[in-house]
């Protein structure tokens, strides 16, 4: 096995031996190019947090938040529990279309957040 | 065979009676917290809460609601105007009074809870009837819950009264239907998320919740009635109030009590 | 060329003197028509917290001429009225799949 490695061109070599760091620098570009900018995470957070907007302490785990509850599950690797962004909005806007008995208010639908403080909560939600 | 397998599940799939529904409601609270014995629903949060049960036990070393007992007591010695007393419209021994109640009062058609009872029983010797948030009214249920202690919740829903069946399947309804703006039913907190945590506050079963009001409750520094604790909820969820004492909540509360048969009177209580 | 400029200056504030009455009359039909909409929630006994508020607010705001601002808090009242029935229509069967069995 060693000697069919050795055989092989030498940027091949060359790119084996670095997949790691090759694959941790691909993954910087892309979370820098989808990344939210900072205002707009710390709207998201404020939104996610006031209890007359968001308030989803009430009921979930947020890293360092006060008195969570715990009705919901915690919220947390968000991007890879929900890779799709408009999953996610469904989820918040209006989780009763995917269960009619979800104890998550319909956010948008039942006017309690816009689509757009939606969608800066998402962007909060993305670097938790 | 087949028909007759049909035949067997059909009183359960196509009319589940109120004593099945109760069955089914204990024995879900019951398989939720296998440790805690059916009487100890009556206790309300500090049953499945060990943490604020030890809080709790202190405050009833000197209970806040003492003196809406002994204001309730000599609220109810004191004559009417004309002579005659609470006594001579509630026939049942002082201990038994509470128990009678909630009911379904046949000749008017509805739900006669004991807020009610009391107001009438004034009205009928000309006397005004009490605000349902009046201080003078709760203090009275608290001493009426207070001579009941030890008597058991017998909500009584008979055959033959299609209207208490109609009025139980009403707050049967209300109980399990999600409303205001945050879309939630009484159900979605106080069945499906018992014990887990709103914040910081733990949800307390539905089993059991009528049978210690009125509650003093420390934060909001005075006694409330168990329909003064649904006007909160039903606020909570965004939803407009209905008035105390209104179809919606006396429904809810024979509904409620129906569902806590067969546990211990232990009112008046402390909440925070 | 300046007098039809002038002539479109006094076309403008024509209609714009035009339309504030017919801006106003508006409002009073979105008003009625988001308070009917209110009434049928509360029938079916499915009116939400704020929607009674948010129409007082709005008639407040019309009297005081700020129509934008009364325009809004209707728009808001009614889509509150509106899912209110919504909702109520929904539950009128959702709820017996919570039942505890």
């Amino acid at each position: 096995m060693h000697s069919t490695f050795a055989n092989r061109p030498h940027y091949i070599r060359w790119a084996t031996g670095k997949a790691p760091a090759l694959a941790a620098l691909l993954l910087l570009l892309a979370s820098t190019a989808g990344a939210a900018s900072d205002t707009r995470v710390a709207e998201g957070k404020s939104l996610a947090t006031e209890r007359s907007k968001g308030n989803c302490l009430a009921c979930h785990m947020i890293e360092d938040g006060e008195l969570p509850g715990n009705l919901g599950p915690p919220l947390l690797a968000m991007k890879v529990r929900f890779p799709s962004r408009s999953t996610l909005k469904e989820q918040i806007c209006n989780a009763t279309i995917r269960n009619r008995d979800s104890r998550m208010p319909p956010f948008c639908q039942h006017g309690i957040l816009t689509e757009d403080e939606v969608e800066l909560i998402i962007d909060y939600l993305y670097t938790l | 065979m087949a028909a007759f397998l049909a035949a067997l599940s059909l009183p359960c799939t196509a009319f589940a009676g109120p004593e099945e529904d109760r069955l089914a409601f204990v024995s879900f609270f019951q398989s939720r917290f296998p440790d805690i014995l059916f009487d100890e629903f009556a206790n309300g949060i500090y049953a499945i809460d060990a943490d604020s049960r030890a809080q709790w036990l202190e405050i009833e070393e000197f209970p806040p609601y003492e003196f809406a007992i002994e204001h309730g007591q000599s609220l109810w010695q004191k004559p009417f105007s004309n002579g005659s007393a609470y006594a001579d419209c509630f026939k049942q021994p002082l201990a038994e009074v509470r128990a009678a109640y909630p009911a379904f009062d046949a000749g008017r058609a509805e739900v006669v809870t004991l807020e009610v009872a009391i107001n009438d029983c004034r009205v009928a010797n000309d006397e005004t009837p009490f605000a349902y948030d009046a201080s003078e009214l709760i203090d009275l249920t608290a001493y009426l819950g207070y001579t009941a202690r030890g008597k058991k919740i017998d909500v009584q829903i008979p055959a033959d009264e299609p209207g208490a069946l109609a009025a139980y399947e009403y707050g049967k309804r209300f109980y399990y239907s999600k409303r205001g703006q945050l879309n939630f039913a009484c159900a979605d907190c106080h069945v499906t998320s018992v014990g887990m945590r709103v914040r910081a506050d733990r949800l307390s079963a539905s089993l059991g919740h009528p049978t210690h009001f009125p509650v003093y409750r420390s934060k909001l520094g005075g006694m409330i009635s168990l329909q003064q604790r649904f006007f909160g909820c039903v606020r909570d969820v965004r939803a407009r109030p209905f008035e105390l004492q209104s179809t919606e909540y006396r429904n809810l509360e024979f509904f409620l009590a129906y569902m806590s048969n067969g546990l211990t009177i232990n009112g008046p209580g402390a909440r925070k | 060329m300046a007098p039809a400029h002038a002539s479109n200056i006094a076309m403008t504030i024509v209609i714009a003197l035009l339309a504030a009455p017919v801006l106003a009359e508006d409002i009073g039909a979105r008003l009625a028509e988001a308070e009917d909409l209110r009434q049928k929630a509360a029938e079916a006994g499915y009116e939400w917290l704020e929607t009674a508020a948010l129409l007082e607010q709005a008639r407040e705001e019309a009297e005081k001429g700020s129509l934008d601002n009364a325009i809004a808090l209707i728009e808001k009242a009614r889509l509150q009225a509106e899912a209110a029935l919504t909702q109520a229509e929904r539950e009128a069967e959702a709820w017996r799949s919570r039942v505890v069995r």
